[in-house]
């Protein structure tokens, strides 16, 4: 396929395909979980480009110093790539991350609202991506004030659920995830993004919303689930409304093209646990496959673009959870399960 | 003399008449405390084949505790932390139901504290669903054991007082009984032969 692309379009892509060689492979990451010794360990973190931010022992031991040190080198990479990226693709970029930013205003809600001293939130320590969300937030005299939030759908948002008397934390959670697929909708829609990059952001978006719709019904809420109706799949939105339990749901999903390989994943994985077990890996892994697929398709796309900027986000989200695995004890043949991917762009 | 179970006796017919009441008293006592006895240990075996759910218990608990450590490690502890500030108390209601005079406690949970968002992360959703479940069955099975323990307790001081009762307190006071009527079949012998012997001296006199 051939995509007529602005030069500064084109070098970004040129640019994500020389970035790509410094990603850490999979199986790299993967043998990670069998390393035994914290120095070793460290020492073959160090030989990536994590070396910069997994400097100490304690990098790789203690939970705050290890998600502040897998989400810098992300933080990084992502502001890198912003700083090269044309107006639009940027736009649509920030509001794919801005996921990152609602789950931040979520915390700082759920903070305030919780008359509870002895749970501390913190918060993810990432660039932010809808630009002044969180200044506004700490500025803001009252901070339950919707009116001092800049964005439109999130300002909408936080006004519903404060017209509905800003007690529901369960509500604000749906109406923030509203939000989140109203501004990733909003910059999809724009003509001048082509190629694949699209398809895949859709995708990411649909089965991000699937997987609240499964978990809606699960946690016996599924009537809950009209806040995201017209921004969910239609089909994967009357499966799961019209579905007595999750099981079901995903017998029916799995009848579906589009969703198959997920629910397949996501059958077995139900049988064995009972339970709707980790949907959301399950769900941004086949993401990552279709973005995978789908650069493998058009390597001189957007979609080469978005495909290193999900994969990156996977491998700070798979070091996070191998050293936090570790710091639990788990056994490396779970980790390994868990961080599983099916493939990988060579 | 004294007796062990009875102390010291009196060998008089209004003693050997209140012990006898005595004894007919404690052998309905024995009876009903064998009554007792038996419906004790008919409620606790109602009870024993539930004692194995205690391991299938310690399973669950080690599967759920696992998966919170899944959950953790996947989601972090802010996500762990959001759920926590969703749950509200676990409220615990307890009150006791009498068994032969015996208190058994009863509990159960009209409210679980973890109310489960569709945001959270489904590994922290499913591992605190999980704990909440076993945590419940925890609760019940604590109730059963503390009854299994109070029960067996009450079991084993009736026994020893059914023992008392039959093998030592009831064979002294008829022992007691014994002596008082044989001394005081001696005594009426002695007076027999002491009025028989006061005749013959009259007579011959």
């Amino acid at each position: 396929m051939v995509l007529e692309l602005s030069t500064e379009k084109l070098y970004t892509i040129m640019r994500s395909h020389g970035l790509a060689l410094h990603l850490t492979p999979v199986e790299e990451i993967s043998s990670w979980a069998g390393v035994e010794d914290d120095g070793k360990l460290l020492e073959r973190i160090s030989m990536t480009d994590y070396g910069r931010h997994f400097e100490e022992l304690d990098d790789i031991l203690l939970e705050e110093r290890i998600v502040k040190s897998a989400y810098g080198l992300l933080g990084e990479r992502i502001d890198f790539i912003l700083s090269i990226l044309d107006e639009r693709t940027g736009e649509l970029v920030r509001a794919y991350f801005s996921k990152y930013d609602i789950e931040n205003l979520r915390r700082r809600f759920y903070a305030a609202k919780s008359e509870r001293e002895d749970v501390s939130l913190g918060l993810i320590p990432l660039l932010e991506f809808l630009p002044g969300l969180g200044r506004a937030y700490e500025a803001g005299a009252a901070p339950l004030e919707a009116q001092t939030l800049g964005m439109e759908y999130v300002e909408r948002a936080l006004k519903e659920w404060m017209k509905a008397g800003a007690e529901d934390l369960t509500s604000l959670d749906l109406l923030l995830e509203r939000s989140y697929a109203e501004i990733v909708r909003g910059c999809l829609r724009w003509p001048t993004l082509i190629g694949g990059a699209k398809d895949v952001i859709k995708a990411y978006l649909n089965a991000r919303l699937m997987g609240i719709g499964l978990k809606a019904l699960y946690c016996g809420q599924k009537e809950r689930l009209g806040v995201l109706e017209g921004l969910m799949d239609p089909k994967a939105y009357g499966i799961i409304v019209k579905s007595e339990s999750v099981s079901s749901a995903l017998d029916e999903l799995a009848k579906i093209g589009s969703y198959s390989r997920f629910a397949g994943e996501a059958i077995k994985t139900y049988e064995k646990v009972r339970e709707p077990w980790l949907l959301e890996y399950s769900l941004f892994k086949e993401a990552l496959e279709m973005a995978c697929e789908t650069a493998e398709r058009e390597p001189f796309s957007p979609a080469y673009l978005f495909w290193y900027l999900i994969r990156v986000e996977w491998e700070a989200r798979a070091i996070e959870i191998l050293l936090l695995s570790r710091r639990e004890g788990l056994s490396s043949e779970i980790v390994r399960g868990i961080l599983s991917l099916a493939s990988d762009l060579p | 003399m004294a007796f062990r179970a009875v102390g010291r006796v009196a060998p008089t017919k209004g003693y050997l008449i209140k012990l006898r009441k005595t004894v007919a008293f404690l052998r309905v006592g024995a009876e009903t405390l064998e009554m007792k006895r038996d419906k004790l240990i008919k409620e606790l075996r109602s009870f024993l084949d539930r004692l194995k759910e205690r391991e299938e218990l310690e399973r669950e608990l080690l599967d759920a505790y696992a998966m919170i450590k899944v959950a953790y490690s996947t989601s972090g502890s802010g996500e762990m932390a959001k759920a926590a500030l969703l749950s509200d108390r676990v409220l615990v209601e307890t009150k006791t139901r009498s068994v032969m005079g015996l208190e058994i406690p009863e509990a159960k949970v009209p409210q679980l504290g973890f109310r489960p968002s569709p945001a959270l992360n489904s590994a922290v959703i499913s591992s605190l669903n999980r704990l909440q479940e076993t945590m419940n069955k925890l609760v019940q099975l604590t109730m059963l054991e503390a009854t299994l323990e109070k029960l067996a307790s009450e079991v084993a001081d009736t026994m020893r007082r059914v023992n008392t009762l039959k093998k030592v307190i009831i064979p002294g006071h008829e022992a007691a009984i014994k002596y008082i009527e044989e001394t005081l079949e001696g005594e009426s012998l002695e007076d027999f032969l002491r009025i028989k012997k006061y005749k013959d001296i009259k007579r011959g006199a």
